[in-house]
């Protein structure tokens, strides 16, 4: 029973587990991006029409699993806690050890083959003694390798490890050994620092999730728009912000460069605090809050200010007259007052009405009315079609030189109390990389015995390694070259 | 005028490496050492001119050029031929080429019909120094991974014993590169794709995280390699199974690279 519950509670920590689980969630994270693209967003709010184009069924699947938003999914949730549960399982029962082997050296276990083990090296007493007789004829030489093996006494045997200790300890190998009856084990190592690094990272694994589950349980979020002279409250503090200015720069080809606002952090007396400007990338942080620099919109039915340009009969050299909503002007040399009306940010007219279609300035236009001795007139004024623009009986030509729409700037208004554990995981999951990948790392295990010496890397090995493992060898086939000598004598 | 001299250069580099491997083809077939020699002479004359050719538009734009996909693919082209170079010089193994040399052309093929269009400003998002690191880390990983996939596709046409063949390298060596190049392109795109990505986000986005289609992209990414390292490291996936393994990976990055075109979110840098 006893062994059952061994193996049971191996099997939950073993790396089999690790491994399944990383497959369930590639299958199940694959699956979500391939079904979040696949699957509308609008899908629930427009359920019913989906309904009549992909049947009940097909419908009734995509809300129970919510395919249209899979990773917020009761299955990819569950997944994903197993997941972590397996890493925090494997950290809580394999960290100690692992932390350990960084500082203290584990001894050598008595591995039963390492001649399968890859890349290896390996020579006997046998193979040293009759090397120099390789060139008599091949009877002989068989003769002598195959025959009864060639062993050493315990005396050379520890002379022999003493030389393999020191070749060790020259390459900076740490060296761990157990004497048992003839023969001698050993385990070297160099780089041991990679253990910590391979704890490291996945310990930053579940912290960097530690930090994502406190920040979607006690964060904030909440995108304000506000136009010049608003004051936005800043979520759930004493503070307020006001939208001092907001800028863009566009280049001449309309592309957005850069958009800022001029921010001033008001207290609860109304008093500013700080101002600063905030970009993307460049965000406010205060009191706990990221103020970011998120969008911007265009307010497709008001205008800040503009630009006309006139002539009259009587004065033919153009006038300009700039106008702001809301107010009336006399227009300069003559006996007519103006004033602006609507205005729509991308004009449009449907069965003789005017409509806005949209927030972006695709085609701004403004409604004038005159006011004079003959009477009133109406009409509309276009910034970029000005070819559209309605004729006046008491002006000769007049138009829109320049307009400035009303933007709204969009900022977004974070708090996130898990954003610095985020951080330390990733800081603490790059040094653990970092110690895992850069450090170089050697790891041989060997058997010297009476019959001969067997190195073998512990696990994987490059071509770096053989290489020098077989250096390793030639050094010890050198230095025990002495004792042969008196060996034969 | 100024701006299309980055792709007459970049057309220039695509004509050489076409030709080197059509060079590496033949040196494979008949294993002359002079065609060999020839094709790595054409070879590096591909890379100069790409080298310049990334250099004129750096120059020109007045950014590092990876700010769409065109700039990106060829960076990340650059990197995979710049890995072969570093690879010929430290194992002198020419017979590789006969691999690298189509993936390349093949990236390259994909970077030509991808808008071209220099902007000299970057879009507000992009102008942070988180740009510089995010991208030019991922784009090193990446062609790391696709290393390990020109390794593996040699390592499955070549089949046979593990013994060195006259032209083409050993088994042995072909899954010491793969390994070799997921241990760099991993740790290199933990850092560089996600770490570094979810810190730019977090300062332009405010938030670290947002499931976006590219995002969830890399972490399928992630997730794929991680697997390969585990199972590296346990001896399950040896052979032919690392070398299948490192072909499916990479076709999850070009996934990943190509859905920009058609999967859209907050990365839909065209």
């Amino acid at each position: 029973m006893e062994s059952k519950a061994e193996n049971r509670w191996s099997g939950l920590i073993s790396h089999q587990l690790a491994v399944t689980v990383i497959i369930i969630l590639f299958i199940a994270s694959a699956a979500g991006w391939i079904m979040s693209e696949v699957i509308p967003g609008d899908f629930p709010l427009r359920r019913e029409m989906y309904q009549l184009r992909w049947g009940k069924t097909l419908t009734m699947l995509i809300s129970k699993l919510k395919l249209f938003d899979p990773f917020h999914s009761f299955w990819y949730q569950g997944v994903l806690t197993l997941f972590f549960l397996v890493l925090l399982l494997c950290l809580l029962t394999r960290g100690k050890g692992v932390i350990l082997k960084t500082f203290r050296l584990s001894p050598p276990g008595r591995e039963k083959d390492l001649r399968k083990r890859k890349p290896r090296v390996e020579f006997s007493w046998h193979d040293l003694r009759h090397e120099k007789d390789r060139r008599e004829d091949l009877v002989a030489h068989y003769a002598k390798k195959y025959g009864p093996p060639v062993k050493i006494d315990e005396a050379q045997m520890q002379k022999t490890w003493r030389i393999v200790e020191k070749q060790l300890r020259k390459r900076r190998y740490k060296v761990t050994a157990l004497s048992g009856a003839g023969e001698i084990v050993f385990s070297a190592l160099v780089g041991r620092w990679r253990y910590l690094g391979n704890f490291l990272f996945h310990a930053a694994l579940l912290v960097i999730t530690v930090g994502g589950l406190i920040g979607s349980f006690w964060g904030n979020s909440e995108m304000l728009f506000g136009k010049a002279g608003d004051i936005l409250p800043l979520l759930q503090s004493p503070f307020s912000i006001l939208v001092e200015d907001f800028k863009i720069h566009a280049s001449r080809k309309e592309a957005i460069l850069d958009y800022i606002s001029r921010l001033s952090v008001l207290d609860d007396q109304g008093d500013t605090v700080k101002t600063v400007n905030i970009e993307v990338n460049h965000p406010l942080k205060w009191a706990g809050y990221s103020i970011l620099q998120s969008s911007y919109y265009v307010d497709d039915k008001e205008f800040s200010w503009a630009r006309l340009v006139f002539t009259t009969k009587d004065k033919p050299v153009p006038g300009r007259l700039t106008i702001e909503p809301g107010r009336e002007y006399p227009l300069p040399g003559t006996d007519l007052t103006l004033r602006a009306g609507r205005f729509f940010s991308d004009f449009k007219m449907r069965s003789g009405k005017p409509y806005s279609t949209g927030a972006g300035m695709t085609n701004p236009a403004l409604e004038i009315l005159l006011d004079g001795p003959g009477g009133g007139e109406q009409g509309w004024l276009f910034l970029l079609h000005p070819r559209f623009n309605s004729v006046f009986k008491a002006v000769e030509r007049i138009g829109i030189e320049e307009l400035e729409p009303v933007y709204y700037t969009g900022l977004q208004i974070n708090s996130n109390p898990g954003a610095p554990v985020f951080i330390t995981g990733m800081i603490i999951g790059t040094i653990g990389l970092l110690l895992l990948y850069v450090v170089p790392y050697r790891h041989i295990q060997g058997r010297l015995d009476r019959e001969g010496l067997v190195m073998a890397a512990a696990a994987g090995g490059s071509r770096g390694f053989h290489e020098e493992l077989y250096r390793l060898q030639e050094r010890v086939k050198k230095g025990c070259a002495d004792m042969w000598e008196e060996f034969k004598e | 005028m100024a701006g299309s001299m980055d792709v007459n250069l970049f057309w220039i580099s695509f004509w050489l490496y076409l030709i080197s491997f059509i060079l590496f083809s033949v040196y494979a077939a008949l294993g002359r050492k002079g065609l060999g020699i020839s094709a790595t002479s054409f070879f590096m004359a591909g890379l100069s001119f790409h080298t310049a050719g990334l250099v004129a538009r750096w120059w020109i734009s007045t950014h590092p050029p990876f700010s769409n996909m065109y700039e990106y693919s060829l960076t990340w082209s650059w990197f995979i031929a710049l890995s072969f170079v570093v690879i010929l010089i430290r194992f002198r193994k020419m017979s590789l080429g006969v691999v690298v040399s189509p993936i390349l052309l093949v990236t390259m093929v994909i970077s030509s019909l991808l808008p071209k269009e220099i902007s000299q400003q970057l879009m507000p998002a992009l102008q942070s120094y988180w740009f510089y690191i995010h991208v030019s880390m991922a784009a090193v990983s990446e062609g790391a991974f696709l290393v390990a996939a020109g390794a593996g596709i040699l390592y499955l046409i070549r089949g046979g014993g593990r013994k060195e063949g006259k032209v083409l390298p050993s088994q042995d060596f072909l899954e010491e590169l793969i390994s070799r190049s997921i241990r760099v392109g991993y740790p290199l795109f933990t850092v560089g794709a996600l770490f570094a990505g979810a810190m730019w986000a977090q300062s332009a986005w405010g938030r670290f995280w947002s499931w976006d289609p590219k995002e969830t992209g890399a972490l399928v990414i992630w997730l794929f390699y991680s697997l390969f390292l585990h199972q590296c490291v346990r001896g399950r996936w040896q052979g032919r199974t690392l070398a299948c393994m490192s072909v499916v990976g990479f076709l999850i990055v070009i996934f990943s690279f190509v859905g920009n075109l058609f999967l859209g979110g907050l990365h839909a840098y065209i």
